[in-house]
């Protein structure tokens, strides 16, 4: 199978010498025939790219005042714009 | 000695000298194993004070440069310690200097560093294994008295069954991999190395546990008394597993090896039974091909800008990017080409979601043999340490050399490696056990020393 070396180096930027591009473009085709094996492999769908899902922390949900001061804080809006103070 | 005879005064080393012994013993360094040493090195405080630790160079320690073997970060220096470290440290352990490898972890060999290849201590006409070459070399030089790694495919085993040391590839998420600079994000984590089982354990008791830098770190409780103090608990009929897919294509000296071990094992009491597990055979181009696209992604950061070597200050974007990725060895840029070519939507099906199912289908394959088995034996690599040069310029044959231990990585089991021992070239034996359960495989390779030498 041809690797087309000159899309796929441009998008990886890598800079290929012209003798790095036959030598690479020789060695890609021998290494993807030599795991053509892994086709089929498996079941239908892969259940996820890594062995361990990630640890999801639990959601704390802050308290009523504190959402009510967070809110305080928002700029006050004047029609469909936002007042902020001067200087910024 | 007769009665009355006055006993010859003895001095006991203090770290102080432990510490500034290692450090010349390492300043000294023949075999290539150590790209910077720590020379202002003080022991610090801890119960394991005095004792020396090599670091492999892709690991952070703050304020020491990072290179990764790559000439793209030559002078690139740590701004913080990795989590594995600083735990070691806060044991009394002292960093004596980090530790070549194979650029960014991409080799089987120890040739592949940009500041040229690590020498087997065993032979220095041999390769030491990678990629963690300079932490093997390092511990089997009497260097460092422990040296700490990654493994991402083999990269802490290798080089241990090549040298004649111990190496340990904790289960995925037992030990915080902040402050490693990542390969291939799924596969790989720090990983301890020493001389003998027991210190692989004493490592390994103080690096493992969560760490909220690291998220995908398991919340385990941890083992009643440490891993060390367990470690001589392992029961005596033992079932150990043989998948017979990992005694084939060997050279003739590691399957005798091999399977004198599992004689002397039965001989002791286990129950040593060979299997088949025919989805091995999709391990080394599964993994290659998840490695390869997690690498791609990885080393998009490496662009001269956010990391790396900068070009002249007036340079464009794209200029700067280009002259800073054309640093990169062959190994690394050859990877960095296959993994953004089996992402591309056209062919992802065909590689890296075939490479995902298989991964799938060789864990379930390795759940299913540990409902039958505590550990899976095996030998850690098919051959021994060959010569320097031999395989470097064949990428294939290079990748072959993994073929035993890439599985462990892909199924995010532990992983260790202990020497056979006996003469000649060193020969690793592998166990492997369930995720979680890094306790029975390092109690397994305990009992192998026992069985090999003796003692209590």
């Amino acid at each position: 199978m041809d690797v087309p070396l000159d899309h796929v180096a441009r998008i990886a930027r890598i800079a290929l010498t012209a003798e790095e591009k036959q030598r690479f473009a020789a060695e890609a085709r021998a290494i993807l025939a030599h795991f053509e094996a892994i086709e089929g492999a498996g079941r239908a769908e892969p259940a996820s790219p890594s062995p361990l899902a990630p640890r999801a922390d639990d959601v704390v949900p802050p308290e009523a005042a504190q959402v009510e001061a967070l809110v305080a804080q928002l700029p006050r809006k004047e029609g469909r714009r936002a007042k902020v103070p001067e200087g910024l | 000695m007769a009665k009355g005879e006055k006993r010859p005064a003895v001095t006991l080393e203090g770290p102080d000298e432990r510490v500034a012994k290692a450090l010349e013993r390492v300043a000294a360094d023949t075999h290539n194993a150590f790209l910077h040493v720590a020379r202002d090195a003080r022991p610090a405080p801890g119960p394991w004070s005095g004792k020396t630790l090599a670091v492999k160079d892709n690991l952070a320690v703050r304020g020491m440069p990072l290179t990764c073997g790559s000439a793209v970060l030559k002078d690139h220096v740590a701004a913080y310690t990795a989590t594995a470290v600083e735990r070691l440290v806060a044991r009394g352990l002292t960093v004596v200097g980090k530790t070549n490898l194979d650029e960014f972890g991409c080799g089987s060999s120890g040739e592949r560093s940009a500041f040229g290849p690590t020498k087997n201590p065993r032979d220095p006409t041999r390769v030491p294994g990678g990629s963690s070459s300079g932490a093997g070399a390092a511990v089997a030089a009497g260097l460092a008295d422990f040296a700490l790694g990654s493994d991402t495919g083999g990269s802490v085993r290798c080089p241990a069954s090549f040298c004649g040391v111990v190496g340990l590839k904790p289960s995925y998420g037992l030990v915080s991999r902040y402050g490693l600079v990542d390969m291939a994000m799924s596969l790989e984590g720090p990983a301890p190395m020493a001389r003998d089982t027991r210190g692989v354990a004493l490592l390994l008791d103080a690096m493992a546990g969560p760490d909220p830098r690291d998220p995908v770190t398991l919340a385990t409780r941890p083992v009643e008394g440490g891993y060390a103090f367990q470690l001589e608990q392992a029961p005596k009929a033992l079932k150990i597993g043989v998948p017979r897919e990992f005694l084939q294509g060997l050279a003739p000296e590691v399957e005798r090896a091999t399977r004198e071990a599992m004689a002397r094992f039965a001989g002791d009491g286990a129950r040593v039974q060979e299997f088949d597990l025919p989805e091995a055979k999709l391990a080394l181009p599964a993994y290659y091909l998840i490695c390869y696209s997690e690498f791609a992604s990885a080393m998009q950061k490496f662009d001269g800008y956010r990391y790396g070597a900068r070009a002249a200050q007036d340079a464009k974007l794209a200029e700067t990017t280009a002259a800073n990725r054309a640093a990169f060895g062959a190994e690394v840029k050859r990877r960095i080409l296959l993994g953004t070519h089996i992402t591309m939507k056209e062919v992802k099906g065909k590689w890296y979601t075939a490479a995902l199912r298989a991964r799938d289908a060789l864990a379930e394959a390795f759940g299913r043999a540990f409902r039958e088995h505590d550990v899976l034996l095996a030998p850690t690599m098919p051959f021994p340490a060959f010569k320097l040069g031999e395989r470097v310029a064949d990428p294939l044959a290079m990748y072959a050399a993994d073929v035993l231990t890439v599985s462990a990585n892909l199924a995010g089991i532990p992983a260790g490696s202990v020497p056979f021992g006996g003469d000649g070239l060193p020969i690793g034996l592998q166990f492997m056990g369930p995720r979680g359960h890094d306790l029975q495989v390092l109690q397994a390779m305990r009992k192998w020393e026992k069985l090999k030498y003796g003692g209590p």
